[in-house]
């Protein structure tokens, strides 16, 4: 009954009885709340470790997924001073997102897919600091890294990552360069390469290139096609 | 709402339970920006309003919802929102303009379970000490309200008779961990 009572699922008869037996018996009354605490216990302990799941993929998620409200405070700071001072207050007040503004709401550095980190790997090698660096939005360092890593290596998704990284760290002008050599070796990141080219036009205030870049995503892309569509909207 | 989403909410299946919690992620996260609080806050509310939704599964409460999950745990999340603008005592001004809203939502109270007493901090202690198997046993019964013929099929058991004499062993292991 006791069982029944702590999964809820006593009739109404049941449930008379049970109260009773609260009532006219200690023994009873003891044997309950043993059974209610074990289920709170139960529940707690559950839920910690379901908290302890989710905090696993809130890591990968962020890892995966740095959204420019995640930069480094330092970061952010850094582009509002550049935003503050490079546009003045004369922006502000205009109710059209200024190229900034947007890049802003789209840049997420791209996914790290090419070498997820392995939680408690020791290893240590370049390309693994590399992408651990890029991945906690570390910008500076991850582009000193993945240009070595190129210079060795020669694959060209560390340009790609490159530019991301620059991008990230305030540098599309650098990046625009090495986005297009990624382009013309039309790798697997060549639509993705696209969509960050022209948000490094953004960020360089070169509204008329971005547009020409994600109008050509929006024809033959398959990558951040209805981003790319709202974007145009916006600029257009 | 959706069977198959709460089935897969319900599950222990990390990488079923790790797409749903991405599915809804960044939609959260866009969603919630308007509240302009920091993105730390926000990541620790989407956290505790999944939690809350998962155990709004296990209690079954969400088996005659209608609206959909992502409505149903925005609506969580808008609720912890508030619970954290208010604690924070900020003031923020509803813009309605700012982000598209693809629907309305509206705040979903969630009440929060107690601390525990010293009693059952006590006895949470001699739980984590008992073997694995039997804590799950004891949290798929106690806690998530599973039947003995379902436990059967979640937990790879012979039969009915083998999960009731499994609790009794581990009910009986609980208590004299207690008793010494």
């Amino acid at each position: 009954m006791i069982e029944k009572y702590v999964q809820g699922q006593l009739t109404a008869e049941e449930q008379r009885e049970f109260d009773g037996l609260i009532i006219s018996e200690p023994g009873f009354k003891t044997e309950v709340e043993f059974h209610k605490n074990l289920k709170r216990v139960a529940e707690a302990e559950d839920d910690d470790n379901f908290r302890k799941l989710m905090t696993d993929f809130e890591q990968d998620a962020s890892s995966e997924n740095i959204k420019t409200k995640y930069f480094p405070t330092k970061w952010l700071v850094a582009a509002s001073v550049i935003v503050l001072v490079g546009l003045g207050y004369f922006f502000m007040v205009l109710n059209q997102p200024t190229t900034q503004e947007l890049f802003e709401e789209n840049f997420t550095p791209y996914r790290n897919v090419d070498h997820p980190n392995e939680r408690g790997s020791q290893d240590e090698d370049l390309k693994t600091r590399a992408f651990t660096t890029y991945s906690k939005g570390e910008f500076e360092s991850a582009v000193e890294m993945f240009s070595k890593l190129y210079e060795s290596e020669k694959e060209s998704y560390y340009l790609f990552y490159t530019a991301n990284a620059l991008i990230g760290h305030n540098e599309a002008i650098k990046a625009v360069p090495l986005l297009k050599e990624y382009i013309s070796t039309s790798g697997e990141y060549t639509d993705e390469s696209k969509w960050y080219l022209a948000l490094a036009y953004l960020q360089l205030e070169d509204k008329n290139n971005a547009v020409v870049i994600l109008k050509d995503l929006v024809t033959t892309g398959s990558f951040k096609v209805s981003e790319s569509e709202e974007l145009l909207q916006d600029l257009e | 709402m959706d069977k198959d989403a709460i089935a897969d909410l319900k599950s222990d299946d990390p990488l079923k339970l790790k797409a749903l919690y991405n599915k809804y992620r960044a939609p959260f996260m866009g969603f919630a920006k308007r509240y302009h609080l920091d993105a730390a806050s926000l990541a620790d509310i989407y956290q505790e309003a999944f939690l809350a939704l998962r155990k709004r599964g296990f209690s079954g409460k969400l088996d005659n919802v209608n609206s959909s999950m992502k409505t149903y745990l925005f609506g969580i999340g808008k609720f912890m929102i508030y619970d954290t603008l208010k604690e924070k005592k900020r003031t923020t001004t509803y813009d309605p303009g700012l982000h598209v809203v693809e629907e309305e939502i509206d705040p979903i109270a969630i009440i929060t379970p107690n601390e525990l007493t010293k009693e059952q901090t006590l006895l949470r202690k001699y739980f984590k000490e008992l073997g694995e198997k039997c804590q799950r046993l004891l949290t798929l019964f106690y806690y998530r309200g599973l039947s003995i013929r379902e436990i059967v099929l979640v937990a790879g058991y012979k039969d009915e008779n083998n999960v009731k004499a499994s609790k009794s062993r581990c009910l009986k292991t609980l208590r004299e961990k207690i008793n010494n």
